[in-house]
């Protein structure tokens, strides 16, 4: 910046800034900052400070600025010198033509013109994806929500197009837009903390129907892996009296459990450590807590030899640690009942996500095991054997 | 039976109330008026206390005579006493029984008199020892009818002596006349319960209900009538005292409604409501027509039972769920954003879906719930069907295609083609007193038709 300033760039540097902030996806733009880093090291300094993340949250609140920018360039004659004077001679050739506004269309158009993209592109999903991402550039949750008549104006248009040149490269429509639903709770997601599935959801529901029937309303449990922290929130949710602790090997899952248990209001009840289960102290460091009286784990369950047959959206973006578990599948889980007898009160329960065939594979591990009994399997709502569940004696 | 009949003006003998509903309730706070309510002895069935709120809310609104009805003796009846506290005591208090007005007398008696008889022939069975569950629900039903019957039997036989009096004691006449009267009119509060007892409650009248206003012919000047209907039965959910959920879809055009759907609970929600449905015909100069001619155009208003989850209970079984389909193992190797689902109900090939939410399970559940919905008013259509009746007052979707009421403003009135009954217009729109009471008349009119029917066929059978 300092610099900047020095070399007497510092209102380029703010348009640069500006430009990055809200324009880039628009193709025309991006190719006019093509040009532009190319003409200059200046810009392209500025531009590799403004990470793309900053652009998809931040421009969505800030997306007015996007017109005033569009504007100032269009009257910017003050900027009339050397790379400013080239920005603005292209911006006054796109105004002139039009080319800009002839994306300002309403809801249904875009839809159609970028669910058509996605198509092309092979993206999955394609419909919904457009959805989601148009909803939430205009500040909703699904896209019923916004008539289709609505006409978008130039700004968000503009975000939605960077928000859907991402989908392009197959991030996940929910680390596109940072959120997502888990049960009535909106939880924040974010690269590359894993996204919770349906069926996290429906373990979620098994947990809380068995703290219900078994009166643990004002007991403890722990949440093994806890990723955005979905499971826990959504017990400490429906109990208003539960506590619980929730730990995963990794520090940027721990942060977004954190800013979600904070966000929904459910932080004094929750207390997230930063524990690899694999350490040999895990049972001291959660010394203060023990016993629990229930713990839940979605583990990463997947076996690696099918890791890479996975699709783009989960392989390339979501954490191999949340998804691989060793050579059949079991590392973690194996970890988890290991611990479990240390950590768990008597009587309390294990309640376990796991891979098609995997609750057989349990099924025969505890079977010499004296500590732990296997209870029963649970089916997901595609009627195939999913959850575990399992009990100190 | 005992009964005990506390009629009080309210504000003036605010006190004289409090002191003897002590018992009956806690009184909370005194600008609330009743606001809060305890069973006593468990007599009282009142849900969430929403009897004495409805009844606060009357009398804020009202600011008139209440007459507050209560049993003090043993709970032995439930049924009667249950009918006499939940009765919307306003009316019949004031306007003095009309529907008992047209009844034939002899044809009643004589009915009372061989449910009477029905009753000892049970009673006696019972001692020997033969008793069957039919018998015993037969016997709590006739029980309560028949104590009350007793009690209107002493009543002639003393109105009989008193005409003897009058006749042979000329000294005596005017004393007694007075006293005649009394008695008239405690056989007609007698009947009065055992009308209520007789005419039972439909199977779903305790239930929460869902009302659905959709606009008919006349255009966007039916979305605005739709919006009025809308408004005023908001208003009179909150002069009942009762919590709604609203769900509209404005029309653009006029601001008018192009659909309009409440979901009320509370106490004796559809029971209240359920000769609303129907279709409204309003005639009025609309704000869009310039040359002032007056158009007719209609609002179709639906109510329909809400179900609870013990109502219609759901086999998993025999549920389909159509997700988004994945041919992979699922789990963590699938990530997909559309959470839509689908549910197909295999024995009655009923499908419902849903896709408003962003959580599959939250979408499972609406569709849940829809599924309910459609089961429940199957099941609902198909009892009002076998409801043999010719009734001018009908319930449910038998009356749904017919032209219930017209709401004239030119000469500003409102006529409800099934009684005949005229109120101002801006009464009904106001959803308070005058709608209540127009309300309250359908439900007299439909209860004397139940009976009229019941005695017909009592006659035409010759016995039970």
């Amino acid at each position: 910046m300092k610099l900047l300033q020095r070399q007497g760039c510092y209102k380029l540097h703010q348009i640069t800034n500006v430009i990055a902030g809200n324009i880039i996806g628009h193709s025309l733009c991006s190719y006019l900052l093509k040009e532009a880093q190319k003409s200059t090291r200046i810009i392209n300094h500025c531009l590799s400070k403004v990470s793309i993340r900053t652009v998809t949250t931040a421009s969505i609140r800030q997306r007015k600025y996007g017109t005033v920018l569009l504007n100032s360039l269009k009257q910017g004659t003050q900027y009339s010198d050397g790379h400013k004077g080239w920005l603005f001679k292209q911006s006054i050739n796109l105004f002139s033509n039009g080319t800009l506004f002839e994306n300002q269309s309403d809801v249904e158009e875009l839809l159609k013109l970028w669910t058509k993209k996605f198509e092309e592109e092979g993206v999955s999903e394609p419909r919904t994806s457009a959805e989601l991402i148009i909803a939430h550039a205009l500040g909703k949750k699904m896209l019923h929500e916004v008539p289709p008549e609505y006409t978008v104006d130039l700004s968000t248009n503009l975000v939605i197009q960077e928000l859907c040149q991402r989908r392009l490269q197959r991030v996940p429509v929910q680390y596109i837009i940072g959120e997502w639903d888990f049960h009535d709770l909106v939880l924040k997601m974010k690269e590359p903390v894993f996204i919770p599935r349906p069926e996290t959801e429906e373990l979620a529901d098994f947990v809380c129907d068995f703290i219900k029937s078994s009166n643990l309303q004002n007991g403890k449990f722990l949440d093994i892996g806890c990723g955005s922290g979905a499971i826990s929130l959504h017990i400490l949710n429906s109990f208003k009296t539960i506590t619980g602790v929730a730990i995963d090997k990794h520090n940027h899952a721990c942060d977004l459990t954190r800013g979600n248990s904070r966000n929904l209001g459910l932080n004094e009840r929750l207390n997230v450590h930063q524990i690899d289960i694999f350490e040999k102290d895990t049972v001291e460091k959660l010394q203060e807590y023990l016993p629990f009286d229930v713990v839940i784990s979605n583990p990463p369950y997947i076996p690696t030899s099918d890791i890479d047959s996975l699709e783009p959206e989960v392989e390339r973006y979501e954490s191999r640690d949340a998804l691989n578990g060793g050579k059949d599948g079991l590392d973690v889980v194996r970890q988890i009942l290991y611990l479990a007898p240390q950590i768990l009160s008597v009587g309390g329960q294990i309640w376990l996500e796991v891979y098609l065939g995997e609750p057989e594979m349990i099924k025969e591990l505890v079977k010499e095991n004296k500590s732990i009994i296997y209870l029963t399997t649970l089916k997901d709502f595609t009627k195939r054997d999913r959850f575990c569940v399992l009990e100190v004696q | 039976m005992v009964m005990q009949r506390i009629n009080y003006c309210f504000g003036k003998n605010l006190y004289r109330i409090k002191q003897k509903w002590n018992p009956v309730m806690t009184w909370c706070k005194y600008s609330h008026m009743l606001s809060a309510v305890r069973e006593p002895c468990g007599m009282l069935q009142t849900r969430k206390g929403l009897l004495l709120s409805q009844l606060t809310v009357r009398c804020r609104t009202l600011q008139t005579l209440v007459g507050v009805e209560t049993i003090l003796n043993s709970g032995r009846h439930r049924r009667p006493l249950q009918k006499c506290c939940m009765r919307n005591e306003l009316l019949i208090f004031t306007r003095g029984y009309a529907s008992l007005q047209n009844i034939d007398d002899g044809l009643l008696i004589k009915y009372l008199d061989s449910l009477n008889k029905e009753y000892n022939d049970i009673f006696e069975l019972y001692q020997t020892g033969k008793k069957t569950k039919e018998m015993a629900s037969r016997r709590v039903f006739l029980e309560p009818i028949v104590d009350v019957y007793s009690g209107m039997k002493e009543k002639y036989n003393e109105l009989e002596e008193l005409q003897l009096l009058i006749e042979e004691d000329e000294e005596m006449k005017t004393m007694a006349e007075a006293e005649l009267e009394a008695i008239n009119q405690q056989i007609d509060d007698m009947k009065q319960q055992i009308l209520d007892i007789l005419v039972p409650d439909l199977k779903y009248d305790k239930n929460d209900a869902i009302l659905e206003i959709n606009p008919g012919v006349g255009g966007e000047e039916a979305k605005l009538f739709t919006l009025d209907l809308c408004n005023m039965y908001q208003k009179y959910i909150s002069y009942k005292g009762w919590s709604v959920e609203t769900e509209t879809s404005l029309s653009k055009e006029s601001g008018g409604l192009a659909y309009a759907r409440l979901l009320i609970s509370g106490y004796d929600v559809f029971k209240t409501l359920k000769y609303e449905s129907g279709i409204h015909r309003v005639q009025r100069v609309p704000e869009t027509e310039r040359g002032g001619r007056i158009h007719t155009s209609t609002s179709a208003v639906s109510i329909l039972p809400q179900p609870t989850e013990i109502d219609i209970v759901i086999n998993p079984n025999d549920l389909h769920i159509d997700t988004f389909k994945s041919s992979g193992p699922g789990g963590q190797s699938v990530q997909k954003n559309d959470t839509a689902v689908r549910l197909t109900h295999t024995p009655s090939g009923v499908v419902t879906s849903s896709q408003e939410s962003r959580s599959q399970i939250q979408n499972k559940k609406n569709a849940m719930n829809r599924l309910r919905e459609k089961l429940y008013e199957i099941e609902f259509n198909a009892q009002m069907s076998t409801m043999k009746s010719q009734r001018k007052v009908q319930v449910g979707t038998k009356g749904r295609s017919e032209k219930i009421r017209t709401y004239n403003f030119p000469q500003n009135r409102v006529t409800d083609h099934r009684i005949h009954h005229t109120s101002n217009i801006q009464g009904i729109l106001s959803g308070e007193d005058v709608l209540d009471e127009l309300i309250n008349q359908l439900h007299e009119e439909s209860r004397k038709e139940t009976l009229i029917e019941m005695l017909q066929e009592f006659e035409s059978k010759g016995s039970l």
